[in-house]
C-alpha cells in the first residue's frame, strides 16, 4: 500500500481503487441477494443484501482495528521499554560487544536510538555511536535500503546515513536521488545539503531551478551557510542573466540574512521581471553593489510597480538615505497603494533630522490618508517600533 | 374509506416509502464513496507530509507569507486572555493577531487593555469592506503582534470584515476566539499557499471536539473523549463530516464549506468578492461558495482545499438546548447560501461544483432532514392505520438507522486508519459505541431540529442565538506540567 501511495500515479490509482471497491461491494450485494431468494420483493431483497454486506464488512474491519490497536499499544509500550534499555546501554558506556548484541536482538529500536542520539550528541560519544552503527550488521542493510521500494525504510535509512560522513553513505544517499518517490528524493536532497558530500551539493544547487518553489524554500534552509560553495553559487546565479536562477539566488540571500561579499550587477534593479526587482530591493541591505546605493534607490523609487517602490522606500530607511527624503515625502502624499506610502513614512522616521521633521508636517497636514499614514509612522517611531 | 380508495392509498404510501428508502440508500452510498475517497486522500496526505523538520524550517523562513489572524470576540471576558495568549504563542515566522471586540457588553476590552498593555493606536487602515463603525484600534506597548479593534456590534461577519480591513498581511486566518489552535496549525494550514501560491484561494483545517480533553494555557495537552454521549456523538459527526466529506470534496476542488472556526484565505481574493456577507447566518459557507463562483466565472485556475492535519479544537455544546440553537443556525445558514447561489445549480459552467456538490448538498444535506422526518411520520401513520406490510417498516428502520450506524462506524474507522488522534483502545471502543448510539435517537432529534429550522427560516428568523460555553477540562497545575513535559502529548 505504501508503495502505491508514493507512486507518481497515486491520484489515478486511488480513483481506480474507489471504483474497484465499489465493484466488489456491488458484486457482494448481488451475491448475497442471490442467497436471499426466499424474499419475494426484489426491492426488499436487495436492500437486505446491501445491509448485510455493509454490516459484515465494517464489523470485520472494526473488530480488526480494535484488536490491531490493542496489539499496537502493547507493542509500542514494549518497544519503548527496549528503547530505554538501549539508551541506557549506550549512555552507560557499556562495552561495544554488549551494545552490538542488543542491536542484533532489537534492530528497529537500535536504529531509532542511534538516530535520535546522532541528532543531539557531538564529540567523542557521537564518534563512538557512529562506529557502533558501522560495526553493526545493520549498516550494510541501511546502505541498500536508501533505494528500497518501501518508502518508510528508505527514508529512515537516508536519515541515518545523513548523520555519517563516509563515502559509502554518500553514495547510498546519491542513489536515493533517483528514487521514483518524490518524498524520498526530498529526504535525499535534504541529507545531501546537510552533509559533507560537496560534489553532490554542487550538483544539487545547480538543479534548484527545476525544483518547485516550496521545495526550494525548504532546501534553502538546509544549504550549508559556512561553505564557500553557496556564495559562489549566488554570485554566479546573479550574474547569469537567467531569471529563475537570479530569483533563487535572491531568495538564498534573504534566507541566509548575511552580507554577500562579492559585488552584484546593478542591472538587476532594472530587470524586466518585477519579482527580481522586488526581491532585489528587499535583499538590498545584504548585497554589495557595483554602483552607488543612492542611485540604486532612486531607480527603485521611480519604478513603475508600486511593490518595487515600496521595497525601495523600505531600503531607504535601512540605508539612512537622507538625500532621498524629498522623494519619500512625495511618496507619502501621492501613492498608488497605502503600503508604499507607509514604507516611505517609516523610512522618513528612520532617517531622523530633516526627514523626521517633514514627516511630522505630513502628520499635521489636511490630506486625510497621508496624514493617517504619517501619524502612524510617527507614533510607531516614538514608541520604538522598527523602521 | 372504501376498500378501493384504501388500496390506492396504501399503494401510494408504500411507493412513497420505497422512494424514501431509495433516497436514504442513495445518500448512504454517496457517503460511502466520499469516505472511500477521503480515506485514500488521507493516506496520500499522511505520507506526503511526514518530515517533522519541515515545520522547523518554515518557522524560520522569511519567505513564508505573513498571516493576519482574525479573532472576533463578543462577551468573551471569561476566556479572552487565555485565548489571545495561546494565539500569540503560535509557531509561525510572521503573523499578527487581530482581536475584533464586536461591541461586547462585558469587560472583554478592559481585560485585554490591562493584560496586554494596550494603547490606542494611530494604525492606518483602509475601509475596503463595509462594517459597523470602529471605536478605536489598540496595539500593545509590549513587543507582541497584537491588535485589538473595538467596534460597534454587528455580528461575526461584520467583525471579520472590519478585521480584514485592518489586516496588513496577504493571508488572513479566520479563527474563533474560543477555539484552540495547535501550536503549528498555522504553519500546516499555510502549506498549500506555499506549494501553489498562484492558485490557492482558501484552505480549511480540521476542527475537532475539545470536550473531555485536558487543556491548559490554551493548549490541548491530552486528547480524550467527552464524558457525555451527546458530546461523543458529536465527535463521530465531526469525524464523518471532516474526514469523509470535506477531504473528498476538496479532492474534487468542490469544497463548499470551510469552518468559521479555522480557515486561511488569500486577502486579495476575499476583498475581490466583497468580504463576508452580513445578512446570512451561514457567512462562512456563503463566502466559500462566492469565492468558487468568482473564480469560475473568471475561468481562473484556482484551488480551495481542506487540510486534514492542522487542528483546531473547539468546545461543542453538551446541552440539548444549545445544540438545538446551533443546528438550527447551521441549517438556516446552508439554506440561505444555496438560495443566494441557486443559479449555480446544475450549471456545467461551475464544473463538479455545480453538477455534483451543489445538487448533493441541496438534495441530501439541506432537504435531507425534511425527507427523513416525513418518512418517520409516514411510517408511524402507516403502522397505526395498519396500512403497511411490516417488512416495509423494518426496511425503513434499517435504511434510516442501521445504515447510519454503518457510516458512522466507517468514519471512526477512517480516523483510526489515518490520523489516530485518540490514543487508547478504550477511546476507539467508545467511539464505535457512539456511532451506534448516535443513530438511536440523537440523529433523529437533530433531523427534527434541522427540519424545524425551515419553519424559522419561513418566519424570517435571522438571529444566531447565544452559545453558552461550559468550559474545558483544565488539569491541576502539577498535572498540566507533567503533560506538557510529555512533549506534545496531544499529537
Amino acid at each position: 500500500m505504501t508503495r502505491l501511495i508514493y507512486s507518481r500515479n497515486w491520484p489515478r490509482i486511488a480513483q481506480l481503487l474507489v471504483v474497484a471497491i465499489l465493484a466488489v461491494y456491488i458484486g457482494a450485494v448481488l451475491g448475497t441477494a442471490a442467497f436471499l431468494d426466499d424474499i419475494d420483493d426484489p426491492f426488499i431483497r436487495y436492500t437486505a443484501a446491501f445491509l448485510i454486506v455493509q454490516f459484515s464488512f465494517l464489523g470485520l474491519l472494526a473488530g480488526l482495528l480494535v484488536v490491531g490497536k490493542y496489539l499496537r499499544v502493547k507493542w509500542e509500550s514494549r518497544q519503548a521499554s527496549r528503547t530505554r534499555k538501549l539508551e541506557e546501554l549506550l549512555s552507560a558506556s557499556q562495552s561495544d560487544e554488549i551494545v552490538l548484541k542488543a542491536a542484533r536482538r532489537w534492530p528497529e529500536e537500535f536504529l531509532t536510538v542511534v538516530y535520535s542520539a546522532l541528532q543531539s550528541i557531538r564529540g567523542s560519544e557521537r564518534r563512538r555511536i557512529v562506529r557502533l552503527l558501522e560495526a553493526s550488521a545493520l549498516y550494510p542493510k541501511l546502505l541498500l535500503e536508501t533505494s528500497s521500494r518501501n518508502p518508510d525504510r528508505a527514508i529512515r535509512a537516508i536519515g541515518l546515513l545523513a548523520q555519517l560522513d563516509t563515502p559509502d553513505a554518500h553514495a547510498a544517499i546519491r542513489r536515493a536521488l533517483g528514487h521514483p518517490a518524490e518524498t524520498i528524493k526530498q529526504a535525499a536532497r535534504k541529507a545531501i545539503m546537510q552533509g559533507k558530500d560537496y560534489e553532490a551539493q554542487r550538483q544539487l544547487l545547480d538543479s534548484f531551478p527545476q525544483l518547485p518553489a516550496w521545495q526550494r524554500l525548504l532546501m534553502l534552509h538546509f544549504a550549508p551557510a559556512d561553505e564557500m560553495m553557496l556564495p559562489r553559487f549566488i554570485d554566479e546565479a546573479l550574474h547569469s542573466g537567467d531569471e529563475t536562477r537570479i530569483v533563487i539566488a535572491l531568495e538564498m540571500v534573504l534566507t541566509r540574512q548575511r552580507l554577500l561579499s562579492s559585488p552584484i550587477p546593478f542591472e538587476l534593479a532594472q530587470s524586466a521581471n518585477p519579482e527580481i526587482r522586488i526581491k532585489f530591493y528587499k535583499a538590498l541591505r545584504f548585497l554589495r553593489l557595483e554602483a552607488d546605493v543612492t542611485k540604486m534607490l532612486q531607480i527603485g523609487l521611480a519604478d513603475a510597480d508600486w511593490r518595487v517602490r515600496a521595497m525601495a522606500a523600505q531600503a531607504c530607511g535601512q540605508f539612512r538615505a537622507a538625500s532621498l527624503a524629498e522623494r519619500l515625502l512625495e511618496m507619502c502624499r501621492t501613492f498608488e497603494n497605502p503600503a508604499e506610502a507607509a514604507n516611505a513614512a517609516r523610512a522618513l522616521a528612520a532617517l531622523g533630522g530633516e526627514g523626521w521633521l517633514r514627516l511630522q508636517e505630513v502628520a499635521n497636514s489636511q490630506t486625510e490618508v497621508a496624514r493617517k499614514i504619517a501619524t502612524e509612522a510617527v507614533e510607531r517611531h516614538m514608541l520604538g517600533g522598527a523602521a | 374509506m372504501t376498500p378501493d380508495y384504501r388500496q390506492w392509498f396504501v399503494t401510494v404510501l408504500t411507493w412513497y416509502e420505497y422512494g424514501i428508502i431509495a433516497y436514504l440508500f442513495t445518500l448512504s452510498t454517496i457517503y460511502f464513496v466520499l469516505l472511500l475517497v477521503g480515506f485514500f486522500e488521507m493516506m496520500r496526505h499522511r505520507f506526503a507530509y511526514r518530515d517533522s523538520d519541515e515545520n522547523r524550517v518554515l518557522e524560520a523562513s522569511p519567505l513564508v507569507p505573513p498571516v493576519s489572524i482574525l479573532a472576533p470576540a463578543y462577551n468573551e471576558a471569561a476566556s479572552i486572555r487565555e485565548s489571545v495568549r495561546a494565539m500569540l504563542g503560535l509557531t509561525y515566522p510572521q503573523y499578527e493577531v487581530i482581536v475584533i471586540n464586536d461591541g461586547s457588553k462585558d469587560d472583554t476590552l478592559k481585560l485585554l487593555i490591562e493584560e496586554f498593555h494596550l494603547y490606542r493606536s494611530a494604525r492606518f487602515y483602509d475601509s475596503h469592506l463595509p462594517g459597523k463603525p470602529v471605536r478605536g484600534v489598540y496595539e500593545s506597548m509590549d513587543p507582541i503582534p497584537l491588535v485589538v479593534v473595538d467596534k460597534e456590534n454587528g455580528g461575526k461577519a461584520d467583525a471579520l470584515n472590519v478585521g480584514i480591513n485592518v489586516a496588513r498581511y496577504p493571508l488572513v486566518c479566520a479563527a474563533d476566539c474560543d477555539s484552540l489552535l495547535e501550536s503549528d496549525a498555522l504553519l500546516r494550514v499555510a502549506r498549500p499557499f506555499l506549494e501553489e501560491p498562484e492558485r490557492m484561494i482558501a484552505v480549511g483545517g480540521i476542527v475537532r471536539v475539545a470536550n473531555g480533553c485536558h487543556v491548559s494555557g490554551g493548549r490541548v495537552l491530552k486528547v480524550d473523549l467527552p464524558r457525555s454521549w451527546i458530546g461523543r456523538c458529536q465527535v463521530v459527526e465531526y469525524l464523518r463530516s471532516f474526514l469523509g466529506g470535506r477531504v473528498a470534496f476538496s479532492a474534487f476542488n468542490s469544497l463548499l464549506i470551510i469552518s468559521g472556526a479555522f480557515g486561511l484565505f488569500s486577502k486579495r481574493a476575499v476583498l475581490a468578492v466583497g468580504g463576508y456577507r452580513t445578512d446570512t447566518v451561514g457567512e462562512d459557507m456563503e463566502l466559500i461558495v462566492r469565492l468558487h463562483r468568482w473564480a469560475r466565472d473568471r475561468k481562473m485556475d484556482y484551488r480551495i482545499v481542506f487540510q486534514p492535519d492542522p487542528v483546531c479544537w473547539t468546545e461543542v455544546p453538551e446541552s440539548l438546548k444549545i445544540l438545538k440553537r446551533q443546528r438550527n443556525r447551521w441549517q438556516r445558514g446552508s439554506f440561505e447560501t444555496f438560495w443566494i447561489h441557486k443559479d449555480m445549480i446544475c450549471r456545467p459552467k461551475y464544473g463538479g461544483l455545480g453538477l455534483f456538490a451543489f445538487p448533493y448538498f441541496i438534495l441530501f444535506e439541506t432537504f435531507g432532514p425534511l425527507v427523513e422526518l416525513f418518512g418517520y411520520v409516514l411510517t408511524a401513520v402507516g403502522v397505526y392505520l395498519k396500512m403497511f406490510d411490516l417488512q416495509v417498516v423494518y426496511l425503513f428502520f434499517l435504511a434510516a438507522v442501521a445504515y447510519g450506524m454503518i457510516l458512522s462506524t466507517a468514519s471512526v474507522i477512517l480516523e483510526e486508519l489515518s490520523t489516530k488522534r485518540y490514543p487508547k483502545v478504550r477511546n476507539l471502543l467508545t467511539l464505535i459505541g457512539a456511532s451506534l448510539v448516535e443513530n438511536l435517537g440523537f440523529r433523529q432529534l437533530l433531523t427534527f431540529w434541522r427540519a424545524m429550522a425551515f419553519v424559522d427560516l419561513l418566519r424570517g428568523k435571522k438571529s444566531w442565538g447565544a452559545m453558552e460555553r461550559q468550559g474545558l477540562k483544565t488539569p491541576p497545575p502539577e498535572a498540566a506540567a507533567a503533560l506538557q513535559a510529555g512533549d506534545g502529548a496531544a499529537r
